[in-house]
């Protein structure tokens, strides 16, 4: 049995990305992923668009699309182990999108044979999807080398502390500590972008053509803003209100121009060189934004260089 | 009184001619009923990634071409935000950054002579849907057939001085853009829409005036009559102070004849544009170009010029032929098969045009099959057949589809030449109306027709005309 979070498309079924506005929308087609799929699946809740935590603890393994960090966050502390693939590498048909250039659908598991296993059988081009990466296939084998490890606490220096116990206490030996200028600002980056692009992903939920519709209106515009005020949740409306506030004239260049410059200094600033998998705490949206894969676990996030699914999977073999 | 010059910048929309939309698969065909070409994507539900049509950049490189344009080595997609019903996912995708070219021009030619109107730049986006609004029920409908539909915008900068100019510029961009298969420009079915920027100053002037936007111009005649329009009414408002000139968009009542106020206030939208992260920017690479310029047919200038140079037609006759796609493909296609220019032309221009008129059909309806109506151009020069068995034999190529060849040997319609044939016809046809011929010889010069066409009726239509007029003048001698 595969669990689904409701942002993932299935032919029939209700879909609810967690928030009132989608009414009784039932999606007219299904998810590549489940497609590929071979085993039965349910659908849990999520919060509303990702945006904030999920209602209830989550099943295992769970197909995720978690841009905003609340399963990452959540796998570190609970015992579970996280997997979000390189961006680009499985399908986005099907699934709701947030924020376009962050949605990857990842997998929160036991562990991360569950997690791989699975993540091997959905990953893989679809033409349906025209932003991904060219492989047809992956496998994520475990590599054969050492693990160079390599932390940076920049940004986040309150749990400077904990991780390094918590790096102790996995075995991982000379894990080299690292400064990044980029880091600090990471946080707000994410939020710019995420935002941005989420507050107008969501704007197809108008009451006009499906979901929820106010009951009383005299006006397009009243149609419009009481839908809209009814139908979303206090997190909805905060993505569109801080989307719209970064993208607007005199704002976009000062805000999300700029995150989307800093955006990019971040990527290039990994250079995975002296290192094949950095450690940071999970909370940092780092990879989220350069694209990276990722395993959060253990109050730790690894984060290896793109399509190095492979060396992750063998750094944490090595943890005790 | 003062001098006042008219100042007028065109933005242009033509629906490019692909088989699908721009990002989704729908088909793209006109004249389906509502909502018969939607998918979820164009509906704007959410879960299907847009995905862009390669062939219509392709028409969009096309178009850069014909107008000499700059092009972007790589081109990306922006999303323009703003709510309105037939906007179904909130944005259009457009270009706002990175458009496909800039600082191209197109030559027009007026009374006045030629010269070149100069554009800001072409880019490629999504059609939106139509609201049809039910006057019975107060509701309004959405028909999203039209949403993501590809479009070209050519905007150009202020060039234009005259109503003259505007409509040169528009048949100059519908005969460029249709000859290449662009888009087939079509004002009537909306696949060329045309918005006009007009301002006015006093003549010599360098500083522009305040600039009102017309909209929903459906003709020629419309937008001829538009910028007179408006163009008075910004002078009088100069002139008399009767009315102070605001920036503002307005429409066109063709029925009434003035250009009113739109209640919307669309210039005050903050559309929040940025990049489109779905779609990834695509390089428009020399070797690509290349490529598609090799593509590119015969444009309708030089078209002209060969048909009247080359190929030694008369300006008129080849005026007509390269006045509209679908003929000079039927001109052309039927040269394939029988190159003699003048009789192809005169066939399409005489009788193709006729029959087709008398079904009210326009230039580009026109369906024939070349090969057939070839080889009935050719049985009818080889005298094979007579001109008027001809003139049946294409109404049956148009509605039948039939193979002219073979028509005419299964149904033995070949031309009868033989002297002896004919003047038995002719005898007997003297014969059997003595009066007429007492009227003929009395100085009637009129009934000779009747007795032509008593003798073809007699030879089954099938006589060589000719034949039979000297036959018969010499028996009436």
């Amino acid at each position: 049995m595969v669990y689904l979070d409701d942002s993932i498309m299935v032919k029939g079924e209700k879909c609810t990305v967690g928030s009132k506005i989608l009414g009784n929308f039932a999606s007219p087609f299904t998810a590549t992923v489940v497609e590929r799929l071979d085993v039965d699946f349910e659908t849990v809740p999520l919060g509303e668009f990702g945006m904030a935590a999920p209602p209830s603890m989550p099943k295992t393994p769970l197909l995720c699309n978690d841009v905003f960090g609340f399963i990452r966050e959540m796998a570190a502390k609970d015992g579970f182990v996280y997997i979000r693939p390189t961006y680009g590498s499985v399908s986005r048909y099907g699934l709701v999108p947030i924020a376009c250039s962050m949605d990857q659908i990842g997998v929160l598991c036991k562990n991360t044979d569950e997690g791989f296993e699975l993540l091997g059988k959905i990953a893989g081009r679809d033409e349906k999807d025209g932003a991904m990466l060219p492989q047809n296939k992956y496998s994520y084998d475990t590599v054969e080398q050492t693990i160079r490890f390599a932390v940076c606490l920049s940004g986040y220096k309150s749990e400077s502390e904990t991780l390094r116990q918590r790096i102790a206490n996995a075995g991982i030996k000379d894990c080299k500590e690292m400064e990044n200028k980029y880091f600090a600002a990471a946080d707000a980056v994410h939020s710019i972008l995420a935002y941005g692009e989420a507050s107008n992903n969501i704007s197809r939920y108008d009451g006009v053509k499906f979901g929820y519709r106010t009951k009383e209106y005299r006006n397009l515009a009243q149609l419009y803003t009481k839908s809209r005020t009814e139908g979303f949740g206090q997190s909805a409306k905060l993505a569109a209100l801080m989307g719209a506030y970064v993208l607007s004239q005199g704002n976009y260049e000062k805000y999300y121009e700029k995150a989307m410059k800093v955006r990019r200094l971040i990527s290039e600033s990994l250079n995975f060189g002296d290192y094949d998998v950095l450690i940071v705490s999970p909370k940092n949206h780092v990879a989220v934004l350069a694209g990276l894969p990722s395993i959060s676990f253990g109050g730790m996030q690894f984060v290896a260089k793109p399509q190095n699914e492979g060396v992750l999977r063998a750094a944490l073999e090595t943890l005790k | 009184m003062k001098n006042y010059e008219v100042v007028m910048g065109l933005e242009v929309h033509v629906e490019l001619s692909t088989q699908s939309k721009l990002f989704c698969s729908c088909s793209a065909k006109f004249g389906a009923g509502a909502n018969q070409n939607v998918c979820p994507a164009c509906c704007g539900m959410p879960g299907m990634p847009a995905v862009t049509n390669k062939h219509a950049v392709e028409l969009g490189i096309m178009a850069a071409l014909l107008t000499n344009s700059e092009i972007t080595p790589v081109m990306t997609f922006d999303k323009k935000n703003y709510f309105y019903p037939d906007l179904p996912t909130g944005y259009q995708i457009t270009q706002w950054f990175a458009p496909i070219c800039k600082n191209g021009w197109v030559e027009i030619e007026t009374s006045s002579g030629k010269r070149k109107i100069t554009l800001k730049q072409i880019h490629i986006e999504e059609d939106a849907g139509k609201l049809v609004h039910d006057t019975r029920t107060g509701t309004s409908l959405v028909d999203f057939n039209r949403t993501s539909i590809p479009l070209n915008e050519i905007v150009s900068n202020p060039d234009f001085r005259t109503a003259e100019e505007v409509v040169a510029y528009l048949e100059k961009l519908r005969s460029l853009l249709s000859f290449a298969g662009v888009s087939d420009c079509k004002m009537q079915e909306g696949s060329m829409r045309c918005d006009v920027n007009i301002s006015v100053r006093e003549m010599g002037s360098n500083v522009l005036g305040t600039r009102t936007e017309i909209k929903n111009m459906n003709s020629l005649k419309a937008i001829a009559a538009a910028i007179e329009y408006e163009s008075q009414r910004h002078i009088d408002a100069l002139e008399t102070g009767c009315e102070t000139l605001v920036q503002e968009t307005r429409r066109w009542d063709d029925a009434k004849g003035v250009t009113f106020a739109m209640r919307d206030k669309e210039d005050a939208t903050d559309y929040r544009y940025f990049p489109n992260p779905e779609l990834v920017p695509i390089a428009i690479t020399n070797e690509w170009m290349a490529e598609v310029k090799a593509k590119l047919p015969e444009a309708a200038d030089v078209k002209f010029v060969r048909l009247t140079g080359d190929l030694k037609l008369p300006e008129y006759d080849a005026g007509i032929i390269c006045s509209s796609k679908n003929l000079a493909d039927i001109f052309d296609g039927t040269m394939k098969y029988f190159d003699n220019a003048r009789e192809v032309s005169n066939w399409m221009l005489t009788e193709l045009l006729s029959v087709s008129q008398g079904e009210n059909k326009g230039y580009d309806d026109i369906v024939v099959d070349c090969e057939k109506f070839a080889k009935l151009i050719r049985l009818a020069y080889e005298k094979t057949i007579n001109r008027g068995t001809a003139k049946k034999l294409l109404t049956k190529v148009l509605e039948e589809d039939i193979d002219p060849e073979k028509y005419v040997e299964e149904n033995n319609l070949g031309m009868v030449s033989d002297t002896s044939l004919i003047e038995t016809a002719v005898n007997e046809v003297l014969a059997q109306n003595e009066k007429t011929v007492a009227e003929y010889k009395a100085g009637s010069e009129k009934v000779f027709g009747f007795l032509v066409g008593q003798t073809m009726k007699k030879l089954a239509g099938k006589a060589d005309p000719q034949m039979v007029n000297t036959v018969l003048k010499e028996r009436l001698k």
